[in-house]
């Protein structure tokens, strides 16, 4: 068949290509992101309400695996771990990265290095981490840690087998490795206070305190607010640090909701009750992440 | 303007009048000092340990600083435990996912930002939204997907699902938009008006412009793939295909210090390549306000 190319059908052709030609570029990227955020948010919650015989669907549940996961004895324990988690992270990890922030941003020498390092254990990947701190703090004699504590005439500590400082603890590794990368949000954002209101206030008669009360926290709240959010957001979802370093001990004081929901999938192969209990944390998360970027899109406006 | 201590720091020169004042400023540098200590400390001590004797390393108590220098150790981990080979394959591993990424995502935020076609308004608000999904709480259902995939069957003991997963970096994606919307239109105008196709104008004009971007982003994505642990340690069964996190993941069984000798093969490659290209990338992460 022979073609005439009108100018007419040129037009079109050109239309084409300029309205839909482009996206065979974006293509490839959102079918990668339809696989891995979408695709398994749906299947998740779908399959969440099947019974599974490993992962072949077998039949129709309906809310028999939520009623299992709540039923399960360990569920409220995750979730008290969960939030007490949150409580120390808030106390540990909140103030450190914006203290080392405003830190690095008032003095005058040394600023490179000093970012740099503090942003070094963000380097190191969270397993590696896990082997340094369980060698480190052994229970035992044979801990690097007890050794210092004795050398400075301390009694011994039993580290992540202590019940009572086994969350402080897998919280502090996490702030010890994250705290480099939140700083720097911090110092991005102390960077832009413009100089001239100090300049202001000193004239003022403000003395350091309240020029930091008046001046420096009304300028970063943004950025302190989006942080506090965000931390909340990451601590919820806290699961390989409990998982290489106690395993959820000891007796499940280190457990959290998304490690029991990777224990239920790959220990007790019971893939419907991790799933189920996926969608619950997910539930809270978005709520979690939703106040988050509503907060987010009203500060950037 | 009188110069001042610092560009925009609370503390002024003024100040530096009082004696407390200067003490203040004084202990901030130990409180600096102190921390940077507490941050190197772990680091420190992963490469001490690696020189320790195994006799000293399980010695008890142990010491607190290397009493022996011992490098028979560090070959013995690389060779027997065919670290060579893991490293060989994180590369690979990581090569794919950084090549992922920026040509994926890159290619996405420029088609977003400078092509605009019909729905790229709408696909921009489902990525917004795309953030809101909870990564952790997808591994499983993503995990069925990945050994029972659609035409290509089983994908576990490949490197596919560790570069797909890169290549969905929609965080990423929305830096590339930015950063491309800060181009200024008149250079993709004029290219066009030399005669330059979509193609050429994005090879000739965009791409050496986003030199910075392509880095800051790339060097993350690296790092990020090559601590990933845990999608590799549930799809890579096949011990020839294992990645260095793979292998980490059960070195916490092996004699004496090699388990830290692995952890610091694991660590130095990210640590030199960040030495390598700080100075670069601080600076553009502090600006484009990225948190790796």
């Amino acid at each position: 068949m022979k073609t005439t190319i009108t100018p007419q059908k040129k037009l079109v052709r050109s239309r084409i290509i300029n309205e839909y030609v482009p996206w065979i570029l974006g293509l490839p990227a959102i079918l990668c992101i339809l696989i891995c955020s979408w695709q398994p948010l749906i299947r998740g919650i779908v399959l969440s309400f099947f019974d599974l015989t490993g992962y072949d669907v077998t039949g129709f549940a309906g809310l028999d695996n939520y009623k299992a996961v709540l039923g399960d004895h360990l569920f409220v324990k995750c979730l008290v771990n969960t939030f007490e988690y949150l409580i120390w992270s808030l106390i540990i990890g909140f103030i450190p990265p914006i203290a080392v922030a405003f830190m690095i941003n008032e003095l005058m020498h040394g600023k490179r290095v000093f970012r740099f390092i503090t942003y070094l254990p963000s380097l190191v990947s969270i397993v590696a981490i896990a082997i340094i701190w369980t060698t480190v703090f052994r229970p035992g004699e044979n801990g690097t840690a007890n050794a210092l504590l004795v050398k400075l005439g301390l009694p011994m500590s039993k580290w992540f087998e202590d019940v009572r400082i086994t969350i402080p603890m897998l919280i502090f590794a996490s702030t010890w490795q994250g705290m480099g990368s939140t700083a720097l949000m911090f110092f991005a954002s102390l960077q832009s206070v413009n100089g001239e209101l100090y300049e202001a206030a000193l004239i003022d008669g403000a003395g350091i305190c309240r020029r930091i009360w008046h001046v420096t926290l009304p300028q970063i709240r943004g950025m302190v607010l989006l942080m506090f959010v965000q931390q909340i957001i990451a601590v919820f979802q806290i699961m390989v640090q409990p998982m290489k370093m106690t395993s959820g001990g000891p007796m499940n004081e280190s457990i959290t909701l998304c490690l029991q929901s990777y224990y239920y999938a790959f220990r007790d192969f019971q893939i419907e009750k991790s799933l189920a209990l996926g969608v619950i944390t997910g539930l809270i998360l978005l709520v979690l992440t939703g106040f988050y970027h509503v907060m987010n899109k009203k500060l950037s406006d | 303007m009188k110069k001042e201590i610092t560009r925009n720091g609370v503390f002024r020169y003024t100040d530096m009048r009082r004696p407390i004042v200067r003490f203040a400023y004084a202990m901030m540098y130990v409180a600096m000092i102190t921390i940077c200590l507490i941050m190197l400390a772990p680091i420190l001590w992963v490469f001490m340990s690696s020189i320790k004797s195994y006799e000293e390393f399980t010695r008890i108590p142990p010491t607190l600083l290397p009493h022996s220098f011992e490098l028979k150790n560090i070959p013995i981990v690389w060779n027997e435990m065919k670290f060579y080979r893991y490293f060989i394959n994180s590369v690979v591993v990581c090569a794919g996912c950084v090549l992922s990424t920026l040509l994926l995502s890159g290619m996405l935020g420029y088609v977003m930002s400078r092509i605009r076609p019909k729905g790229a308004k709408l696909v921009y608000t489902i990525l917004f939204t795309t953030m809101l999904i909870p990564g952790t709480t997808n591994l499983i259902p993503l995990y069925m997907t990945y050994i029972n995939f659609p035409i290509l069957g089983n994908l576990s003991n490949t490197y596919l699902p560790m570069w797909i997963g890169a290549g969905a970096s929609v965080y990423y994606t929305i830096l590339f938009k930015q950063f491309f919307d800060a181009i200024p239109m008149a250079y993709i105008e004029s290219a066009k008006i030399d005669g330059c196709g979509m193609v050429r104008t994005f090879l000739s004009i965009v791409l050496p412009l986003s030199k910075p971007i392509m880095l800051v982003i790339g060097v993350f994505t690296f790092n990020a793939a090559w601590n990933d642990f845990l999608m590799p340690y549930l799809l890579l069964k096949r011990p020839e295909t294992h990645t260095i996190g793979v292998v980490l993941a059960s070195a916490d069984r092996l004699p004496g210090n090699q388990s830290i000798i692995a952890s610091m093969f694991a660590m130095i490659v990210p640590i030199s390549v960040f030495c390598f290209v700080q100075r670069y990338i601080i600076d553009n992460m502090t600006m484009s306000g990225i948190k790796g």
